[in-house]
């Protein structure tokens, strides 16, 4: 008991834990966190509370068995837990293993007269914090109904979660530790390998031996894998799955001990590997590092990539930035990512298709792909691509040192992300139409070409304008916005509601106006020739919008002039 | 106190240090200078343990830092080109926690006499975030100084001070050196390795190309005896890496 609260690191840890309350506790005397906390407390209370005021899910097992019963769930999330660690296996990180230490730790507790073993567990043990409060929020979003369910949830999931954990942070470890021997680095995929095929053989055999037909596919995979051969093999997943998916205490009691078991075999498994993971663990906090300050894009690997255009000495100053964020854009874009957005895509067209809302010949399909593609990107598009003020606002010092208008600068940061989204907006666009012209849609007069002008006339001012209310927004309140990097804590959610509540106020407010003259118009050419005009009112409402986004740049301009450099706000987390 | 045999850290194809070997005995200051990407990094993270050498051994007071890394860190001191504190800790919990770690009697009286000396007593329950670069460095030396540590391995140790925790810091490494204590300084300041060090290694490529002191290397360059110095030794020296060593 000594030794352990003597521990450097019992020290360390609930030092830090005292102090990091205190900060939060502090920055609450300002405004701008007790608003943000207000709203963030209202926000997961409106949430979670439904937990025990409305009627239960019954947790994981209970929406489970909205599908299907108890015991299929069950093997199911076995299969899952199978799938997973063999992925792990099967396709180790080519990283060096690491361990998610922080920098502070390099410096401090790697040059300390410390033992591998012990900053290991150290590690372990603090890694499992972060997984005692993930399991909490996941429990509350099941809605377990009682508070003895909701223990029984936590627990098992916070189980689960920390033998994965230590399984994978084995994985990366043993990987390097057998990379001398060829059996002991390809035994251990050999059986897991071995493991999947047996058990994908085991079920294809006595699935067509069973010979019945018609029923619920996944309980007949499910009944087949809790038996024979299938059953030995994913038993001590079964043990796992069980913890969160049992439906009384006296289940999660049964398969408690296998789970304590499982876990204490990883926890030897890794403290007995002794790899230097010390040079993995440098790099990896660097890496960590770069994430706190810049956000997730600094765990991609920037790529050197071809300029977008050759850029010339002279010109407005605004191409020279659109030519930098092009540039900055280019460099996180890769097939990989390519290959993502498709396969995101395939998944929306199959939801979409299964429900026979796009049944019909594959232009309609297409065309409504690529239609509800174009108003995705029109109204999510401007949130996502953010190479703009929101990126470069924390090098607001060196902004200031070049000799530009802020309204020049403001003009020229939001053009990259404008141009990439007019363009992909424009080219879905088109593709509906053109698409749609050999399908079965009927489209309403006056004809699909005029829609289509007036919705390529609409939609860059559209998406200019919300661009600008980001980029206002960030202006505005730079300190309430994550410039480049995320932040914690419940205050800084409460923020990011209220500024997206603004944000959202702000936009409509901007687009009323526009839409008012094209009304007009509208109401006004049809009364005098009868016929249906859309796009003389389209091309009145885009070029109303882009007047306003016009002044708008000079307006954000002038707050970006007035803006503060220490009203930036690096420091907190 | 310090040994380093024949060590050689790759990264891939590149060869960071080739090997590379070194002694520095109680009371010796070393100033390891050479261009950046010369491997002096590397070479003091091999030293340290926070990275493991491809090749060779490394030797801190007879223990191996690979094979008894515990014991051989229990000799050690390293302060980092860029101070790395713990985000949730005050200055003087930073000096406690290092108490704890290497054992140390009678922290409190310690810390205090070295948070004194470095003038950070006003700032005793600040967090890094209320900190100045220059007084994490100075945070991260009382931590390197609280253990009395037999070697101790400074990386560009003047970053971000002021002249006047400059001037402490050049007393505090000489005091450090005449009080037994092996030293390497790594820097581009060569005024101050000129001034402070008692024995020069400069690094070019990962490989050693010359090592000794001014005197000596001046002379094995071949510069003007009196009027030489280190600047001029280090430009020969680096520029002709290519035609041979001098050691």
């Amino acid at each position: 008991m000594s030794a352990f609260v003597d521990s450097p690191f019992v020290y360390l840890t609930l030092c830090s834990a005292r102090n990091r309350m205190r900060v939060r506790l502090r920055r609450l005397r300002e405004p701008r966190y007790l608003a943000g906390l207000i709203v963030g407390v209202g926000y997961f209370a409106l949430v979670f509370g439904r937990s025990f005021t409305r009627s239960p899910r019954g947790g994981p097992r209970g929406i489970a068995e909205a599908v299907v019963d108890g015991q299929t769930a069950i093997e199911m999330g076995a299969l899952a837990l199978l799938l997973f660690v063999a992925f792990a296996w099967l396709w180790p990180s080519r990283r060096p293993p690491a361990l998610a230490f922080r920098r502070a730790d390099v410096q401090f507790l790697f040059t300390a007269p410390i033992t591998r073993r012990r900053l290991i567990r150290y590690q372990i043990v603090r890694s499992q914090l972060a997984s005692l409060f993930a399991s909490g929020i996941v429990t509350l979003f099941m809605r377990p109904g009682s508070l003895a369910h909701a223990g029984l949830l936590w627990g098992g999931f916070v189980l689960v979660m920390t033998i994965l954990n230590l399984h994978l942070t084995g994985i990366s470890l043993a990987t390097v530790a057998s990379t001398g021997s060829v059996v002991r680095r390809w035994l251990p995929r050999g059986v897991v390998a071995m493991a999947i095929v047996s058990v994908g053989a085991d079920v294809a055999v006595r699935w067509s031996d069973a010979g019945a037909t018609g029923g619920n596919l996944v309980s007949r995979a499910a009944d087949l894998l809790a038996s024979g051969w299938s059953a030995v093999v994913l038993w001590p997943l079964v043990m796992l799955a069980k913890l969160p998916l049992a439906g009384s205490p006296l289940a999660f009691v049964s398969a408690l001990p296998w789970a304590l078991l499982i876990l204490s075999l990883n926890y030897v498994w890794i403290l007995r590997t002794d790899v230097p993971f010390e040079e993995g663990s440098a790099e990896l906090s660097e890496k960590m590092e770069r994430v706190r300050r810049e956000g997730v894009s600094a765990f991609r690997k920037p790529r050197t990539v071809a300029t977008p255009f050759r850029l010339a000495s002279g010109g407005p100053v605004e191409f020279a930035l659109l030519w930098k964020n092009l540039i900055s854009m280019g460099r996180f874009l890769s097939w990989t990512t390519l290959v993502r957005l498709v396969g995101v895509a395939a998944v929306f067209v199959v939801v979409t298709t299964r429900g026979g809302r796009a049944s019909g010949t594959r232009a309609d399909l297409l065309s409504f792909v690529a239609l509800m593609a174009a108003v995705l990107a029109t109204w999510l598009g401007p949130q996502i691509a953010r190479a703009d003020l929101r990126q470069d606002l924390a090098h607001l010092a060196v902004l200031r040192a070049w000799p530009l208008r802020g309204a020049t600068l403001v003009r020229g940061e939001v053009l990259a992300p404008w141009v990439v989204l007019v363009a992909l907006v424009w080219t879905a666009l088109l593709i509906a139409a053109l698409a749609s012209v050999g399908g079965s849609w009927r489209v309403q007069a006056p004809d699909r070409w005029s829609w289509l002008a007036a919705a390529m006339a609409v939609t860059p001012g559209l998406i200019l304008l919300q661009l600008l209310v980001q980029n206002a927004a960030v202006v505005a309140f730079p300190s309430w916005v994550a410039i480049g990097r995320p932040r914690g804590g419940v205050e800084v959610v409460g923020q990011r509601m209220l500024l997206l509540f603004g944000s959202i106020l702000a936009l409509l407010v901007v687009v009323v106006p526009a839409a008012l003259l094209g009304a007009v118009l509208f109401v006004g050419v049809r009364g005098v020739t009868g016929s249906t005009p859309i796009v003389l009112p389209a091309f009145a409402a885009a070029a109303a919008l882009l007047v306003e986004a016009f002044i708008g740049t000079e307006l954000i301009g002038v707050m970006l002039d007035r803006t503060d450099v220490t009203a930036l706000d690096p420091s907190d987390d | 106190m310090i040994v380093v045999s024949h060590l050689t850290k790759t990264y891939g194809d590149l060869k960071a240090v080739n090997d590379f070997s070194l002694q520095v005995g109680p009371g010796e200051i070393v100033g390891l200078i050479g261009p950046n990407g010369a491997g002096k990094t590397s070479l003091l993270r091999c030293l340290v343990g926070i990275q493991r050498p491809t090749s060779g051994r490394i030797a801190l007071g007879g223990h191996d830092i690979v094979d008894d890394p515990v014991e051989a860190k229990r000799l050690l001191a390293f302060m980092a080109d860029e101070p790395q504190l713990f985000d949730y800790l005050t200055v003087l919990e930073h000096l406690r926690l290092t108490g704890r770690i290497y054992a140390v009697a009678d922290v409190e009286a310690k810390a205090r006499t070295l948070l004194e000396e470095l003038e950070l007593t006003d700032k005793i329950n600040a967090l890094p975030g209320e900190l100045s670069r220059g007084m994490k460095q100075k945070v991260a030396i009382a931590c390197g100084l609280l253990h009395d540590p037999a070697a101790l391995l400074f990386d560009e140790p003047l970053t971000g001070l002021d002249p006047l925790g400059i001037r402490r810091m050049r007393e505090t490494i000489v005091m450090r050196g005449r009080s037994g204590g092996a030293v390497i300084v790594s820097s581009h300041l060569l005024h101050l390795v000129e001034e402070i060090c008692t024995r020069i290694v400069i690094i070019d490529r990962g490989i050693k190309v010359a090592d000794g002191t001014v005197a000596e290397l001046s002379a094995q360059a071949r510069l003007a005896g009196s009027g030489s110095n280190l600047e001029q030794i280090f430009l020969t020296v680096t520029a002709g890496a290519d035609a041979g060593n001098i050691t």
